[in-house]
């Protein structure tokens, strides 16, 4: 039985303007917003909105398909990435892209939505380091190691350690990933404006930006109490 | 888990399925699971359930000797 509430409303509307859009233009690529309601309800769910409207068992029974989804799409873009590739289509690395997106919002929200935020900030902060150090070692180390490959991993070495003080001063180093964050930005758009630099932007600048903002806020860890010896 | 739900249900006013979902929220499917033994509701739903039926969780639901290897 179909559950009338306001989420039933909304999906049914954007299913309706699919449907209006395609008939208008003339263009099926109109039809993927159909997907929109589709997951409208386990994404508000997923996200802790609208946690009214969601049943339980259904919501476990979604994540579980979830995950499964999930694989499955991974591996379908590592096989049309590798088919590209071997065609000598330069495009594969559109794959990559998705899958980089697809991993890193997975591995971001699961430190994020255990809610130990500054913990969760120190995580990510060292993890985007290396991956930055990483993929500019890559790109750097073709004529073989130099000291400008020391140069240019410097920055991401720099945020590993940054994500180490992390725990000591939250605050001031939120501040520091903030400017740092602006900075990598300005640098990936000076070498140009194409999808590869918009993604790799967003790629390094949302997870760090997150971190600097779970830094500024107040951590609801508490230590472990021991229980006390009986009397 | 074995549970008592349907008994209790029967119990208090000869509840339809539908209406215990709807006094706890949930859709027909999740009362339909839980008293198949095929879903464990969460500690709230549990609680949630016990309240309506005027029992407690531990009536409602009980461990089995498999549940604990």
């Amino acid at each position: 039985m179909l559950k009338r509430d306001p989420i039933f409303w909304w999906a049914t509307g954007i299913f309706a303007l699919a449907l209006l859009l395609m008939a208008v233009t003339q263009n099926q690529l109109w039809l993927v917003l159909m997907i929109g309601s589709y997951l409208l309800r386990p994404t508000l769910a997923s996200l802790g909105v609208a946690r009214r409207y969601v049943d339980e068992r259904q919501m476990s029974i979604q994540y579980r398909s979830g995950n499964i989804a999930f694989a499955t799409m991974i591996i379908t873009c590592i096989v049309l990435a590798i088919k590209l590739n071997a065609d000598g289509n330069p495009s594969w690395e559109m794959f990559n892209v998705a899958i980089i997106a697809g991993l890193a919002t997975k591995a971001l929200f699961n430190v994020i939505l255990v809610k130990n935020y500054r913990e969760a900030a120190t995580k990510i902060i060292i993890a985007a380091g290396l991956l930055i150090t990483l993929f500019t070692s890559m790109d750097s180390m073709e004529g073989g190691p130099s000291l400008g490959t020391l140069i240019n991993v410097s920055p991401g070495l720099a945020i590993v350690g940054l994500g180490l003080l992390s725990k000591k001063f939250p605050r001031e180093i939120g501040g520091i990933i903030l400017v740092i964050t602006a900075v990598l930005v300005l640098i990936i758009f000076s070498k140009g404006l194409t999808i590869y630099q918009v993604a790799t932007a967003l790629l390094v600048a949302v997870p760090l930006v997150t971190a600097a903002a779970c830094l500024f806020t107040r951590d609801k860890s508490e230590p472990e109490i021991e229980p006390k010896e009986p009397t | 888990m074995k549970t008592h739900l349907r008994k209790y249900r029967f119990e208090r006013g000869e509840l339809s399925q539908q209406q215990l979902a709807d006094m706890v929220n949930v859709s027909r499917q999740t009362i339909v699971s839980i008293e198949r033994g095929d879903y464990s509701p969460s500690v709230k739903l549990a609680l949630l359930l016990a309240k309506k039926l005027e029992t407690t969780v531990e009536e409602l639901f009980a461990l089995e000797d498999k549940d604990y290897a």
